[in-house]
C-alpha cells in the first residue's frame, strides 16, 4: 500500500473519488494502493462527528474513529458487502466508543474547549448574539445527549444528527426496523424531558 | 396524556417513515387531538435542536494513525506471506507425518487383532455364539478366567516376568533372549492382547478388569521347567475360545482339525507340545508371514536366513505346499527351521521392512492367529479395524513411549495397546525376570537357545490395512 494522502492530491487517489463505496471495497479487498485512504477521507468527518457526540470527547473521538477505521481495515477480507460501508464503519465506531467509554470512565472534555476550528458548519452563523445563542444551545443539548442511555443517544444521532433512515440505523445497531421507530420515539421524549425548560425557552 | 393514540406513529410520521394508510390515520389523529399534536411539536423541536449541532471536521491525525497502520500492515503483510507458507510447509510436513505413523500403526495393529474379534467365536459350528458384543475385553477376560490350567500357569508367569522387567534393570543380552524365549511360550502370542490376570476370587477380577499393572507380583515361580499337568492341551491349542469349559475342547479339536488344511500338522504338534511341556522343552513355534507379495518377501527371507548362518530345509518353494483346494487365493507353504530369538526378531525385521509383508506368531489359539483365519489368512473386516485396529492404532501411537502408562486403557482400547507396548518392552528392553526363570531350563547362556519353528508363508490378496476379503475359511 503507498502511504496515505490524507489531502487527496492528484493522482491515482483522484481517480479513486469517483468510485462508489463498493467498488472501493473491492479494490481494498485486492490490496489496492489508496483505495481505503479514500474510504476514510470520504467518511470520516461524519463518524468522527457523531462519535464526538457520543462521547462528549473530542480527543477521546479522535482515538475511537482511528481504530475504528483501522479496525475495519484489518478485517475488510470479512466485509461481504451485505451492508453499505458507512454502515459497517458506524457499527463499528459506536461498538468501540461504547467499549472506550467502558473501560475509561473519566469526566467528559466538553467538545466546547478547543474543537471550535473543527466546526465545519455552524449551526447558527448570522450575528454574534445569535452565534453565542446556538453555542448555548448545542451546549445543553450535548450535555442531554450525554445523560441519555447509550442506545438512546446512539439512535437519536443516528437520526436526527445523520438523518440516516430507520433501514439504515436497524443495520447499524443491528435492532429490527419496528424497535427503531419505538426506540427513536421513546429517546426523543426522554431528551425532551431532559430540555424541557429549554425548550420552553425558546418557545 | 390520556390519549391512548400509539404515540410512537408521531415520531413515524416525523421522520417520514410511515406508509401512506399509517401517514393518513396520524394526520386525522392529530387533527382533532390537541395533546398528540402538541406532543409532535415537542418531538421536532427536540429533533431539530440535535440536527442544528454543528458538524464536525475529523482531525487529520486519524487520517495519518490509519495510514500508518496501512504502511506497517503492508510490511506485516508481506512479513507474514513468508511466515504463512513457511508454517503451511511445516503443517504439511507435519500432516504427512502423522498420516504415515497412523497407517503403520493400523497396519501394525491389525494382524494383531481387536480382542472382540479374538473373543467372538468365528466359524467353527460348535462354538456357542457370542454371548454379547459389547464388552469385548470382558469376554476376553472371562475366556481367560477359564483358562485351562496349564495356560493360565504359563500367564502367569508371563505376567510376573513383565512386571519384574519393569520392577528391575535390565540383564544381560542372553538373559534378555531367554526371558523372551519363555514369553514365546508362555503366550502363544508375544505381544498378548490381555496380559493374562492371575488367578484371583472371581468377585476381585471383576472388579479390576484386564489391570494387569495392579496385579501384586506373584511368588517367583519355578518358571523354565513347565509344569507337569494332565495336560489339556486340545483345550489349549485348538484354543478356539478359551472361554469354553476344557471339557469341551476334545470335540472342538476335533472341528478344528477338520476346518484347518495343516489339522494334521497340528495335530503333530499338539503332541509335540504335550511332549514338550511334559519334558520341560521348548514346542514348535508357529510363525505365519503374510505377504501380498511373497514373491518379493521370500529372496528376502532367504537372504536372511542365509546371512544368519540358517539352513533352509530345502530350496526355497520347495517345502510342502498345501493347496488351498478350490480356493483360488492363497497358496500356503510351511517351512520349518531351527531359529533363535534373535534371529526370529531379525527376520521379522527384515521382512516388514517392506511394509508388504507381516511376521506374526501363529500358534494355535493364539488371538493371532484367529485373526488371520484358521488358514493363516488375515480375515478382520473393516468394521473390526475401525473398532479395534484403526483406533487402538492411533492411540498407541500417542501411548507408546510410555508402555507402562498404556496399561490401564487396555479397558477401554482393548488389549491391543498392552500387546503393543509389551511387545516394545520385549523387544528393547527384556528385563532380567528371566534370572529367576532361568534356573532350569536355560542352563546355556552363552549359546542362545534355538527354537524348531514352523514357518507357514502365505500369499494374501491384502494386509489387514487393506481392502478386507471373504472370510477363507467360512464354508
Amino acid at each position: 500500500m503507498s502511504a496515505f494522502d490524507p489531502t487527496g492530491a492528484a493522482g491515482p487517489a483522484a481517480s479513486l473519488r469517483e468510485l462508489p463505496d463498493r467498488e472501493l471495497v473491492a479494490r481494498c479487498q485486492r490490496s489496492e494502493a489508496g483505495a481505503f485512504d479514500e474510504l476514510v477521507a470520504r467518511h470520516q468527518d461524519r463518524v468522527y462527528t457523531a462519535v464526538t457526540r457520543f462521547c462528549g470527547n473530542a480527543e477521546d473521538a479522535a482515538d475511537i474513529v482511528q481504530r475504528a477505521f483501522i479496525n475495519a481495515f484489518r478485517k475488510i477480507q470479512e466485509f461481504k458487502g451485505d451492508s453499505a460501508f458507512s454502515t459497517w464503519i458506524y457499527r463499528i465506531a459506536f461498538n468501540q466508543a461504547i467499549s472506550f467509554r467502558r473501560e475509561n470512565r473519566r469526566p467528559a472534555v466538553s467538545i466546547y474547549t478547543k474543537d471550535e476550528e473543527k466546526v465545519v458548519e455552524p449551526a447558527v452563523d448570522s450575528n454574534p448574539t445569535e452565534k453565542m445563542e446556538g453555542e448555548e444551545t448545542q451546549k445543553k443539548v450535548q450535555q442531554a445527549l450525554e445523560q441519555l442511555e447509550e442506545g438512546d443517544r446512539q439512535i437519536i444521532l443516528l437520526k436526527d444528527l445523520q438523518g440516516h433512515s430507520y433501514d439504515e440505523i436497524a443495520a447499524i445497531m443491528q435492532i429490527p426496523k419496528g424497535t427503531v421507530r419505538s426506540r427513536l420515539h421513546r429517546a426523543r421524549l426522554e431528551l425532551k424531558s431532559k430540555l424541557k425548560s429549554y425548550i420552553g425557552t425558546l418557545k | 396524556m390520556n390519549c391512548a393514540f400509539d404515540k410512537e406513529k408521531l415520531s413515524g410520521y416525523y421522520d417520514g417513515e410511515l406508509d401512506a394508510a399509517e401517514k393518513a390515520e396520524v394526520e386525522r389523529h392529530i387533527a382533532s387531538c390537541s395533546e398528540c399534536l402538541r406532543e409532535l411539536g415537542e418531538l421536532k423541536s427536540s429533533a431539530l435542536l440535535v440536527k442544528e449541532l454543528p458538524r464536525l471536521r475529523a482531525p487529520r491525525s486519524i487520517a495519518e494513525g490509519v495510514a500508518r497502520e496501512i504502511q506497517t500492515a503492508g510490511k506485516v503483510h508481506q512479513f507474514a506471506k513468508v511466515r504463512r507458507s513457511v508454517l503451511w510447509a511445516a503443517a504439511a510436513a507435519a500432516g504427512i507425518f502423522v498420516v504415515l505413523n497412523v497407517a503403520y500403526f493400523i497396519r501394525a495393529e491389525r494382524p494383531s487383532g481387536d480382542p472382540a474379534v479374538v473373543a467372538k467365536p468365528t466359524s467353527i459350528a460348535s462354538v456357542p455364539p457370542p454371548a454379547a458384543e459389547p464388552a469385548p475385553v470382558a469376554k476376553q477376560e472371562e475366556s481367560l478366567r477359564r483358562a485351562t490350567p496349564l495356560e493360565e500357569r504359563e500367564r502367569k508367569l508371563a505376567v510376573e516376568d513383565r512386571k519384574k522387567e519393569r520392577a528391575e534393570s535390565p540383564l544381560e543380552e542372553a538373559k534378555k533372549l531367554d526371558e523372551k524365549t519363555r514369553q514365546f511360550q508362555a503366550e502363544p502370542s508375544r505381544p498378548l492382547p490381555v496380559p493374562a490376570p492371575e488367578p484371583k476370587p472371581a468377585a476381585a477380577r471383576g472388579a479390576e478388569p484386564n489391570k494387569p499393572a495392579d496385579l501384586p507380583a506373584p511368588p517367583p515361580a519355578p518358571p523354565a521347567v513347565k509344569p507337569v499337568v494332565p495336560a489339556p492341551a486340545p483345550g489349549v491349542l485348538a484354543g478356539k475360545d478359551d472361554a469354553r469349559p476344557a471339557a469341551e475342547a476334545p470335540a472342538e479339536k476335533a472341528a478344528v482339525a477338520k476346518a484347518e488344511p495343516m489339522a494334521k500338522d497340528k495335530d503333530a504338534d499338539v503332541k509335540a507340545k504335550r511332549t514338550a511341556d511334559l519334558q520341560g522343552e521348548a514346542p514348535p513355534t508357529h510363525l505365519t508371514l503374510a505377504s501380498t507379495q511373497l514373491a518379493k518377501a521370500r529372496p528376502v527371507m532367504d537372504e536372511t536366513l542365509k546371512r544368519m548362518g540358517v539352513k533352509l530345509p530345502a530350496a526355497a518353494p520347495t517345502a510342502p505346499v498345501k493347496s488351498m483346494a478350490g480356493k483360488s487365493g492363497p497358496v500356503e507353504t510351511t517351512l520349518t527351521l531351527e531359529l533363535t530369538d534373535s534371529q526370529i526378531a531379525r527376520l521379522r525385521q527384515e521382512l516388514e521392512k517392506s511394509g508388504h509383508s507381516r511376521l506374526v506368531v501363529a500358534s494355535p489359539g493364539d488371538p493371532v492367529l484367529q485373526q488371520f483365519g484358521d488358514s493363516g489368512l488375515y480375515r478382520a473386516t473393516r468394521k473390526d479395524v475401525a473398532s479395534g485396529g484403526a483406533g487402538g492404532g492411533v492411540k498407541k501411537a500417542a501411548e507408546a513411549p510410555k508402555a507402562d502408562a498404556a496399561k490401564p486403557e487396555v479397558a477401554k482400547t482393548g488389549a491391543a495397546e498392552t500387546k503393543e507396548a509389551d511387545r516394545e518392552k520385549d523387544g528393547k528392553e527384556a528385563g532380567d525376570s528371566a534370572k529367576s526363570n532361568l534356573e532350569g531350563a536355560a542352563a546355556d547362556k552363552s549359546q542362545e537357545p534355538k527354537r524348531r519353528i514352523i514357518l507357514h508363508l502365505l500369499d494374501v490378496p491384502f494386509m489387514p490395512d487393506q481392502q478386507p476379503a471373504p472370510d477363507p475359511v467360512k464354508k
